[in-house]
């Protein structure tokens, strides 16, 4: 039952750094768009999966209080300083888009937008390198300081989710918007990003099976699911489309190189071997577990169909002049 | 101040800010489906006129109180280890079950009823609405289930190595201290919607400004609303004397009673402070004393709307002006109200069963301290600005808010991508 819920949790994350990644790249995007016309544009392009996009990170949240308490506790403990800048950003990103248009100086928020966007990428990018790298985790079951954020390979490891998301956000904007300069424009950073994005990837990735820290327990595993992150995003030259849907998947892989690389242990210890946290060490009891499969698990599918059904309903791209929203 | 006095102090105002949002969005959002409901079945253009108006500003204020949310529930594994580590399999479960099968089902249909006015089929698009009304009630319904264990721990047992194991989740259902709260937080939260329209709308009224008949039938909607509303709210207040005493023999103690609960806990839990700060009983009683107060104000609105009088009498306008002035009293009475209940329960996070003290996480009172300013000062950013665009916006009154530009049609119409 706990390797299940850790797959749901996994599957959570997935979405929530493929769909979420998206918000942030096209965030990122903002200040390098000229004129307030084709920033709305740009943000009402993503403007109905917007709220849908960002909802991931609270289910999966909240399926990490649940299933694994033990996990939220130390995890959030373990990278404090990162997590509160993360969340600072993700409240700030999702308060700032909605707000932007409802006052008289749209342009004031955009900085905080790209800001929150950008910091959400280093966040989450910085949350998976320490967990990569394991931390200062004692018997006691606490954990002590924060060494992961003095290595290098976990700040690259950042830098890579950055570009994965930033080349995203551009691979959607070329899908979506009107045909123009702006659409065109970006299709040619797409192009600039996706190889930049690719070889960071495969860098962070030799990187770590170099150094091969104690943590990562399948690093054969791990890499070649980390050669798939960057064929996805290098695939830059097809229909905007299919681009589209392999930065969506390289965005994603991430978080399953990470749970793979770790597996069967989620929080890796580098001080003490034994203090090391299995799935199965911090998942809740069994009888919480079930409830939860009972309660939960079967309204899953239904959450995905609604969301599928928003990306179908709102399928057309966008046509100028369109209802700007935000 | 320590790290336990930082971690609380940042949860009480998270908390606060949060709960001013969620009572508004639970309140307006219903009203704002009912209009719907009304432009959809008599296709009269005034209500649908008034959905989207109000339904703009009901998203406004939802912008902010999705933001203040997402902290609560992350400070719950940053701050509260303790409680995760300890009663997280109980506490966890409806938690969790709040975020997925009704946080993440009430966002994307918001997003899709935002944007999709003017483009969506008419029913479809009245369906988004009350999927997103019903969605919020579950919402509130199981983060009440997670708070009324805090208040009144039920449905569990301890396993050797101390930790709490959910055995029965009927009983967490059943808990005494559920079902009259939420009633009470949801009636609440009707009046102040209620009461959000009404002041607007006589802001309006009394200004003469524009829309006379979509400020007027929104009036019409709000203050009966509102003050059926209240009438339940104190209703399910006094109905949950019962429970509280029950349960919480320490919260409402005063007097001799107090010591000889303050004596009757030493003796069970070991030596300790177990009476509430004395601001429970302050915010219990102001409370009462408004909610009272309240009712004969709206009552005599109310009869006043008959043939409204309160718009054509001169001698009656100055209700109108009330009617305004009094759109902040439902927050403050709800954050007197949430004082009561927590600040109530404490020494106890959750009663009974886990102190606060040992609830908190083993962080630095440095990391604390900075995490608390760090949040306050965005968060209440981000109030203000959300609070001074809902007046400007409520100011500027209907526009053609959400509808796509009348020459965008056509061509919206045109091929799919």
């Amino acid at each position: 039952m706990s390797t299940f819920w850790y797959g749901i949790l996994g599957l959570l994350f997935v979405l929530y750094f493929a769909l979420g990644g998206l918000d942030q790249g096209v965030a990122m995007l903002l200040p390098t768009i000229r004129g307030d016309a084709d920033r709305r544009r740009a943000l009402n392009a993503i403007g109905p999966m917007f709220l849908g996009n960002e909802v991931w990170i609270v289910g999966a949240i909240g399926v990490l209080v649940a299933a694994f308490p033990r996990l939220e506790g130390e995890l959030f403990g373990a990278a404090y300083p990162v997590i509160v800048v993360t969340l600072m950003a993700l409240l700030a990103l999702n308060a700032a888009v909605q707000l932007r248009s409802r006052g008289r100086r749209r342009g004031a928020f955009d900085p905080l937008i790209a800001v929150s966007g950008l910091a959400l990428a280093l966040g989450w990018g910085l949350l998976l390198g320490t967990l990569l790298h394991g931390v200062p985790l004692t018997a006691d079951g606490h954990v002590h300081g924060f060494p992961a954020l003095r290595d290098p390979l976990v700040w690259g490891t950042a830098l890579a989710n950055v570009l994965l998301v930033l080349t995203h956000g551009a691979a959607f904007l070329t899908w979506r918007l009107d045909d123009g300069p702006l659409r065109e424009r970006m299709r040619r950073r797409t192009a600039r990003f996706a190889p930049a994005a690719a070889a960071v990837v495969l860098l962070v990735a030799g990187g770590w099976y170099v150094q091969s820290p104690a943590s990562i327990r399948n690093p054969l595993i791990a890499t070649l699911l980390a050669l798939a992150v960057a064929v996805a995003v290098a695939v830059a030259e097809l229909r905007p489309r299919w681009v589209f849907g392999a930065t969506l998947v390289a965005c994603a892989l991430p978080v399953v190189v990470v749970a793979s690389a770790l597996y069967p242990g989620v929080l890796a210890s580098t001080v003490d071997p034994g203090a090391t946290v299995t799935v199965e060490d911090a998942a809740a009891g069994g009888d919480t577990l079930r409830l939860l499969a009972f309660g939960a698990a079967p309204l899953l599918p239904v959450l995905v169909a609604v969301q599928v059904s928003c990306w179908w309903l709102f399928r057309r791209r966008e046509r100028v002049p369109t209802p700007l929203y935000w | 101040m320590s790290g336990l006095e930082y971690a609380r102090l940042q949860f009480a105002l998270t908390a606060s800010m949060h709960f001013l949002f969620v009572m508004l969005t639970l309140g307006l959002v219903v009203l704002v489906a009912i209009m719907q409901t009304r432009y959809v079945r008599s296709g009269n253009p005034v209500y649908g006129r008034m959905a989207r108006f109000w339904g703009l500003l009901y998203a406004i204020n939802y912008a902010v109180g999705i933001a203040t949310g997402l902290v609560m529930e992350f400070q719950i594994g940053m701050n509260w280890s303790g409680l995760s580590r300890l009663t997280g399999d109980v506490f966890g479960a409806p938690l969790a079950l709040e975020t997925l099968i009704a946080f993440v089902l009430e966002s994307t249909l918001l997003g899709m009823w935002i944007f999709g006015w003017g483009r969506l089929n008419k029913r479809l698009h009245l369906a988004l609405i009350w999927g997103v009304a019903a969605t919020a009630m579950l919402s509130a319904f199981w983060v009440m289930v997670a708070n009324a264990f805090l208040q009144h721990p039920v449905g569990y047992e301890l396993d050797a190595a101390g930790t709490a194991r959910l055995t029965s989740f009927g009983a967490l259902l059943g808990n005494g201290a559920l079902w009259f709260a939420l009633l009470h937080a949801v009636c609440a939260a009707m009046v102040t919607g209620g009461m959000f329209l009404a002041g607007i709308s006589a802001w309006h009224l009394r200004k003469r400004r524009s829309d006379d008949e979509l400020f007027r039938r929104s009036l019409r909607l709000g203050l009966p609303v509102a003050l059926v509303g209240l009438f339940f709210t104190v209703g399910f207040g006094y109905a949950q004397f019962g429970p509280i005493g029950a349960y919480q023999p320490t919260k409402l103690a005063g007097g001799d009673e107090a010591v000889a609960q303050q004596a009757a806990m030493v003796a069970k839990f070991g030596p300790g402070d177990y009476l509430p700060s004395s601001a429970v009983g302050t915010s219990l009683g102001l409370m009462i004393q408004v909610a009272n107060l309240l009712f004969l104000v709206l009552l005599v609105a109310q009869v006043l709307t008959v043939r409204d009088v309160i718009v054509r009498r001169r001698w009656a306008r100055p209700m109108l002006w009330v009617l305004t002035a009094i759109i902040p009293v439902p927050f403050l009475t709800a954050i007197a109200g949430w004082i009561v209940r927590e600040e109530g329960r404490q020494p106890w996070a959750v009663y009974g069963l886990l102190k606060t003290t040992d609830a908190v996480s083993p962080m630095s009172a440095g990391a604390l301290r900075w995490s608390t300013i760090g949040f306050t000062v965005l968060l209440a950013g981000l109030v203000l600005v959300d609070w001074w665009l809902i007046a400007r916006q409520a100011r500027r009154g209907p526009g053609d808010e959400f509808l796509p530009q009348p020459e965008a049609e056509p061509q919206l119409a045109g091929a799919a991508a």
